[in-house]
């Protein structure tokens, strides 16, 4: 035993899936990618999204909650994409509401699949009753309705971003946890992965090196969408009244002015199309990614 | 701010009240209101209640002594004449004597006296009667209120809205009147009984066909719906499916309902509650324990760009704290007119120096959630207005009321948005935030700006007894004028509430207790199409 290392196993491991060829796999992926129209332009979307919040606000340095004019000022040379009901502008709603938008759907969509994945490689690698004990845990979290659990955690700890954030997290783990559980095992008893243990490799070894890395194209899938998801998320939150009110993002912008929208269209219209783009970059995105790790695919 | 048409309309209304011959005297009685309310009634016991939702209802089912007409003056009701003593010590109360409950029974001095005991012992403005000592009865048809000391205020706190008469029969049975069951079942001597209630839905008063005064009520019945989403209300004001909406208070609901060809909107009946938006300040705290520093924040703010650009006009400023329209409001107080220079100055000789920043002070706001209009957006509004003074201001959300109340009545605050209403005289409902023996913690509505000023204290209780008219008013125009410059609070506006009335109906409530004073006048002028 003894003389085999395991770190040569786990080297071949990825080796042993039907899909490798000559060139890296993450290479190969990223040539998938490329080659699906979707992706390619979903990627282009939330690269101009993700450059326009983070650059935007060296462009036009105006604070989205500064009164910067009349209320219900519709779009017009003073304000591009007009004011809001107390004078706020629109357009520096977006790009400022764009970075703590797309921020909170990153960081609770590294929350989710945090959480998802640990729950999830626990029970499906060791099964029996830590199975049983965490698929407890997860459906206890299942059955509740998830929009409803934020609300109150949000209710309880308070209407901050970092609240917000991760109640989010906390509340829509449990469907990267299902994922990841089914993948680990599906894999754990496959034949690689006997021979990484007969080989000596210990359970955290085989969790991190060997099972999860074969297990992680459904995951990143899975963590792309769950970002949209995230956006929505807080959207639906802020609608609800439960934003941040002193952080500006989209879901916020479109909380406070629903009661407005007959007065004043674009200042509901923009965010909303800015969450919908958003949304839609990254499901494209998700869809290529996809596409591209699946080996079905990649062999056409 | 009655249109021409609305005018007309109240003008007629007048005419018919006044008994000259109308034209369609065939159409002055009988038919059905409908009246949208958002106001849920726990009960319908406006003694052992206070608020708008109870109040309305409780006007109609009970009679009280006295109602009031738009002017503040004082008109018999069940109490046909009345007469202060010369030392201010006692009211003598003359009943009319064909008033009879809804069951049958007369109206007697003894209801009277049990009446005003019980709203004494259970009503929670415990100002409004504090001087009461006891009420005498040395007839059935005359009651003689002693009290501890002249109390000027106890005429108001004879309105409708504030003294039904109870049944001493029916309530006199020992159980606790806060809780007693025919809450929900009154008896009482109103124009209207109470015939049905559908918990949350809606519930009807029907036409008192023994009611005291000959001729009334004009209608046969009101049926109050229940309507919690304001949308839906709105929908069926314009539609003719309700004829009354009270209370409306949102300044896109009102721009609406008068944009309505059937409805005729006004501002008309709420001088009596006299409701106040402001911003408080938590005087105990650092930096606003600085009266300075409280004044620079009325000066950075401006009140004109709030009620004309934030509320659409629709609101009435308000400078100090007893409310416009009362006849006790002091106009010429510090007005705290937008100012930046004056504001920065202040801030600079209280010591608060900017930093890197330009921040001098970082302090949070809250607000009463669910009054956007006239809470949250001013609260968001003042965070971008206070950084121009360098002072950094963080909204700080309630999901529900009780949260808001729970901070502000802790003294867990620094500045807060706040309704209070005045209920016509300031004993009543405007002391309370002053005195310096009302700094209740957990209370809310209590002096939660912990303000305290001895001279304040002296003028509010030698007010409370001051007999004389004119020499009442000077010193509630001195206390405006102490209060105002001490500013433990920043007076914002009066709150716009408006009323929504069908065309055709006249004998509109337009009173100072409006809709909370018997709508016995109401009737159709040009009755619906059906």
């Amino acid at each position: 035993m003894s003389t085999l290392d395991p770190s040569l196993i786990v080297a071949a491991a990825p080796a042993a899936l039907p899909a490798a060829k000559a060139a890296s796999p993450t290479k190969a992926a990223f040539r998938q990618f490329l080659r699906s129209p979707s992706g390619v332009a979903g990627a282009a979307m939330l690269l101009v999204l993700v450059l326009g919040t983070l650059f935007g606000p060296l462009v036009y340095p105006v604070d989205p909650l500064d009164i910067a004019g009349l209320p219900f000022t519709p779009p017009s040379a003073d304000a591009l994409l007009g004011t809001d009901y107390l004078g706020r502008d629109i357009l520096a709603g977006l790009i400022h509401g764009g970075r703590a938008t797309l921020m909170v759907g990153a960081v609770a969509a590294l929350i989710t699949i945090s959480i998802g994945v640990t729950v999830g490689a626990l029970s499906g690698f060791f099964g029996g009753w830590i199975d049983s004990a965490l698929v407890k845990i997860a459906e206890f979290f299942q059955v509740l309705p998830p929009l409803l659990f934020a609300m109150v955690l949000v209710t309880l700890f308070g209407q901050k971003l970092t609240t917000i954030t991760l109640a989010i997290g906390a509340v829509s783990w449990t469907a990267a946890a299902r994922l990841t559980r089914a993948e680990f095992m599906r894999l754990r008893d496959l034949d690689f992965i006997k021979a990484s243990r007969a080989a000596g490799a210990g359970n955290a070894h085989l969790i991190l090196r060997v099972v999860l890395p074969n297990a992680l194209p459904p995951i990143i899938v899975s963590a792309t969408l769950a970002i949209g998801v995230a956006i929505l998320f807080e959207g639906g939150l802020s609608f609800l009244g439960l934003g941040d009110p002193n952080t500006m993002s989209w879901g916020l912008m479109i909380g406070q002015n629903r009661n407005y929208v007959l007065d004043a269209w674009w200042a509901v219209t923009f965010p909303g199309a800015a969450i919908f783009l958003a949304v839609l970059a990254i499901s494209l995105v998700g869809d290529g990614v996809n596409d591209a790790v699946n080996p079905r695919l990649r062999r056409r | 701010m009655l249109s021409k048409r609305s005018l007309l309309v109240t003008a007629l209304g007048a005419a018919v009240m006044l008994g000259l011959p109308g034209p369609s005297r065939a159409q002055t009685a009988g038919g059905t209101v409908v009246i949208g309310s958002t106001q849920v009634p726990r009960h319908f016991n406006g003694a052992v209640q206070s608020g708008i939702a109870t109040a309305m209802p409780s006007a109609q089912i009970f009679a009280s002594p006295l109602r009031y007409d738009d002017n503040w003056n004082p008109k018999p009701y069940l109490a046909e004449s009345w007469k202060v003593s010369p030392d201010g010590l006692s009211v003598t109360l003359n009943l009319v004597k064909n008033a009879v409950f809804h069951d049958g029974q007369p109206v007697t001095s003894e209801d009277v006296a049990f009446s005003i005991i019980a709203i004494k012992a259970n009503h929670p403005f415990q100002t409004m009667l504090a001087a009461v000592d006891k009420v005498e009865t040395p007839d059935p048809y005359t009651a003689v209120i002693k009290l501890s000391h002249p109390h000027p205020a106890l005429l108001l706190a004879m309105s409708p809205a504030l003294m039904p008469i109870l049944p001493k029969h029916v309530y006199g049975d020992g159980q606790d009147i806060k809780t007693h069951p025919a809450n929900l079942k009154p008896v009482g001597s109103g124009p209207f009984r109470l015939t049905e209630y559908k918990q949350g839905e809606f519930y009807t008063l029907e036409k008192f066909d023994r009611f005291f005064i000959k001729g009334r009520p004009k209608l046969d019945k009101i049926v109050v719906r229940l309507i919690s989403d304001p949308n839906a209300m709105m929908v069926s004001a314009e539609r003719g499916e309700v004829n009354i909406v009270p209370f409306v208070s949102g300044v896109r609901d009102i721009a609406r309902l008068e944009k309505s060809p059937n409805l005729t909107v006004t501002d008309k009946g709420f001088a009596g509650i006299g409701p106040l938006n402001w911003l408080a300040f938590n005087t105990k705290k650092k930096p606003l324990d600085d009266v300075r520093v409280r004044q620079a924040i009325g000066f950075a703010a401006n009140r004109d760009f709030i009620i004309d650009k934030l509320m659409g006009g629709k609101a009435t400023a308000s400078t100090g704290p007893i409310a416009p329209g009362s006849l006790l409001e002091e106009k010429k107080v510090e007005t705290y007119k937008f100012d930046l220079a004056k504001a920065t100055k202040l801030l600079d000789e209280a010591g608060l120096k900017p930093d890197a920043e330009g921040t001098r002070a970082t302090l949070t706001i809250d607000y009463i959630p669910g009054a956007d209009e006239q809470q949250r957006n001013i609260a968001e509004y003042l965070r971008s207005q206070l950084k121009k003074v360098g002072l950094k201001i963080e909204v700080r959300a309630a999901s529900d009321f009780p949260t808001w109340a729970q901070r502000v009545a802790n003294h867990d605050f620094d500045l807060t948005m706040d309704t209070v209403f005045n209920w016509g005289d300031p004993v009543i409902g405007v002391d309370r935030t002053y005195l310096t023996s009302n700094i209740r913690k957990g209370i809310i509505w209590s002096n939660t700006q912990q303000y305290s000023n001895p001279k304040v204290d002296e003028i509010l209780a030698k007010a409370a007894t001051e007999t004389s008219p004119e020499k009442r008013k000077a010193l509630y125009s001195e206390f405006q004028k102490i209060v105002v410059s001490d500013a433990p609070i920043y007076f914002v506006n009066a709150t716009p509430f408006y009323n929504a009335f069908s065309k055709g109906l006249s004998g509109l409530p337009t009173t100072i207790w409006g809709v909370m004073s018997p709508l016995d006048e109401l009737y159709w002028a040009t009755p619906p199409k059906t």
